[in-house]
């Protein structure tokens, strides 16, 4: 009986490991993770470029926020014991430029994990120095630059290829290390934890839950540039796009990792965002959301549709 | 040279224990009024902190709501004291959209107390008007009626929107310890 029992236990362990070890560092082609660091890579440039227009204002002393109270501005329980922010102009000068720089040599695929840990760094010191300035899509794209730090993620889809006479196209299959394949898998666990943090904590208010958040959004003439007041008319659309926004983020890790409901909730999350950028002018957020959904995408089915876009491309 | 079945078993060990951790962190960290959150914040905060990952993720939550600082500037020659002026004032001033954007953020967060706007925020305002003695500031939030009055009187956004003013006190500018 005892042995029985020892030999059901063993079996049931040995299932776990080799599943654990099947999801946690099973070889993933790397492609899907190459053209997610390189449209990142861009997304960041463009919006940190953006930001670099201000920095005498955002990070200099005789701008916002001098380097004296920039952690006593956060709160406590966010303050870091071992802040990494730049205290003088020119640092902060120089530390955004070569940001910029290595955000660039990043989307290109020049550097691989230790360039992006010094990418990681430099942005916490940005977040550290001016925290009041730090929105959502500085956030995930800090998180997304943690785990990239880990992966392999230069492997495709990065110019040093080109020697090598590889085309976006038909790129070989080069599968990952345990790293890498872990790493990947954290990346899209925090994807589907942001989400439901993120809807559980507006169950938290009133006007989710009743279904009119988004006619309050749409009163946001400060961030909704065209007036869509008339949508009074249709309290049960209002409520509907309230609701699906909520469901949508807390059941999206459900609705991902579910192989037939995954291409909907992706689509839906896609257009979601689309909408949030177009009627807020939040593009980057939207970016930054979006170019995960590519880490759940069958590698294969990208390939084949990147060749098909590839292939409408006039040759010379 | 490829690692040893022993020594990529102990990699993966290794890796699992780390994923464990990061995963709990992860999940402990956006709440941090939690029961959990407090009995590991020595080791899970620290972590958290040190590393930029610690954030609540509350987006357009619990509810939506956006306020906007208007201040006055009081005593000086250049502008009168009723004209109102927002900060930031617009995408213009701020050069650009994403600049506009976090400024708003900017000025959401120093508006949460008195204490914050004077400390840092009034340096900058006060170097702007060089000759201002005191700087008033109002926070202005927007109250939206709920749909069912708003299909009652049918009007337009800026004619449905009411304005609530909540003062947020004045602040003198120091001038010895401006910024030149």
């Amino acid at each position: 009986m005892t042995a029985c029992l020892l030999t059901a236990v063993e079996r049931k362990a040995r299932d776990f490991s080799r599943a654990w070890d099947n999801f946690w560092f099973a070889p993933v082609d790397l492609y899907n993770v190459g053209l997610f660091r390189a449209l990142l890579g861009f997304v960041l440039l463009s919006m940190y470029w953006s930001r670099f227009a201000n920095v005498e204002l955002f990070y200099f002393n005789t701008g916002l926020l001098h380097a004296d109270f920039a952690i006593s501005i956060i709160p406590e329980y966010f303050q870091s014991s071992w802040p990494v922010i730049f205290k003088s102009d020119s640092a902060n000068y120089y530390g955004h430029l070569s940001y910029l720089i290595l955000l660039f040599l990043f989307a290109l695929g020049v550097i691989g994990r230790w360039g992006t840990w010094a990418i990681f760094l430099l942005s916490l010191s940005f977040m550290q120095r001016n925290f009041p300035l730090v929105y959502g899509a500085d956030l995930f794209a800090h998180f997304w630059l943690f785990y990239l730090s880990f992966v392999r993620h230069n492997e495709h889809w990065s110019v040093l290829n080109l020697r090598r006479g590889w085309k976006p196209s038909s790129l070989p299959q080069l599968n990952s290390d345990i790293v890498s394949s872990a790493f990947i898998r954290l990346l899209q666990i925090q994807l589907c934890l942001s989400y439901a943090y993120t809807g559980l904590e507006k169950f938290k208010g009133t006007q989710w839950w009743e279904g009119s958040a988004v006619w309050y959004v749409v009163g946001m003439q400060e961030l909704v540039a065209v007036d869509l007041s008339f949508i009074r008319h249709f309290p049960a659309v209002i409520a509907i796009m309230s609701m699906t926004t909520v469901l949508f983020e807390v059941y999206f890790i459900f609705g991902v990792w579910n192989k037939k409901l995954r291409p909907y909730w992706l689509g839906f999350g896609f257009f979601f965002h689309l909408g949030t950028a177009v009627l807020m002018t939040l593009w980057y957020f939207f970016l930054v959301m979006t170019l995960p959904y590519l880490l759940f995408v069958n590698s294969q089915k990208l390939r084949l549709f990147i060749s098909g876009l590839a292939a409408r491309v006039p040759s010379k | 040279m490829s690692p040893t079945p022993r020594g990529r078993f102990i990699a993966k060990v290794a890796l699992s224990a780390f994923v464990v951790f990061h995963l709990a962190a992860v999940f402990i960290l956006p709440n941090p009024d939690s029961i959990l959150y407090h009995a590991t914040q020595k080791v899970i905060r620290t972590y958290g902190t040190t590393l930029g990952l610690h954030t609540t993720w509350r987006f357009f939550s619990p509810n939506p709501l956006l306020k906007v600082l208007e201040y006055r500037v009081i005593g000086s020659k250049s502008v009168s004291a009723e004209t109102r002026h927002q900060f930031p004032q617009d995408v213009k001033e701020a050069g650009n959209r994403e600049g506009f954007n976090r400024l708003m953020t900017y000025a959401m967060y120093m508006a949460q107390s008195k204490e914050t706007l004077e400390a840092h925020l009034q340096p900058y305002i006060c170097a702007k008007w060089p000759d201002a003695t005191s700087i008033e500031y109002e926070i202005l939030g927007n109250e939206f009626p709920a749909i069912e009055r708003a299909q009652q009187v049918g009007l337009d956004r800026a004619m449905l929107m009411k304005q609530v003013r909540q003062p947020a006190g004045e602040i003198e500018c120091v001038r010895s310890e401006l910024s030149p």
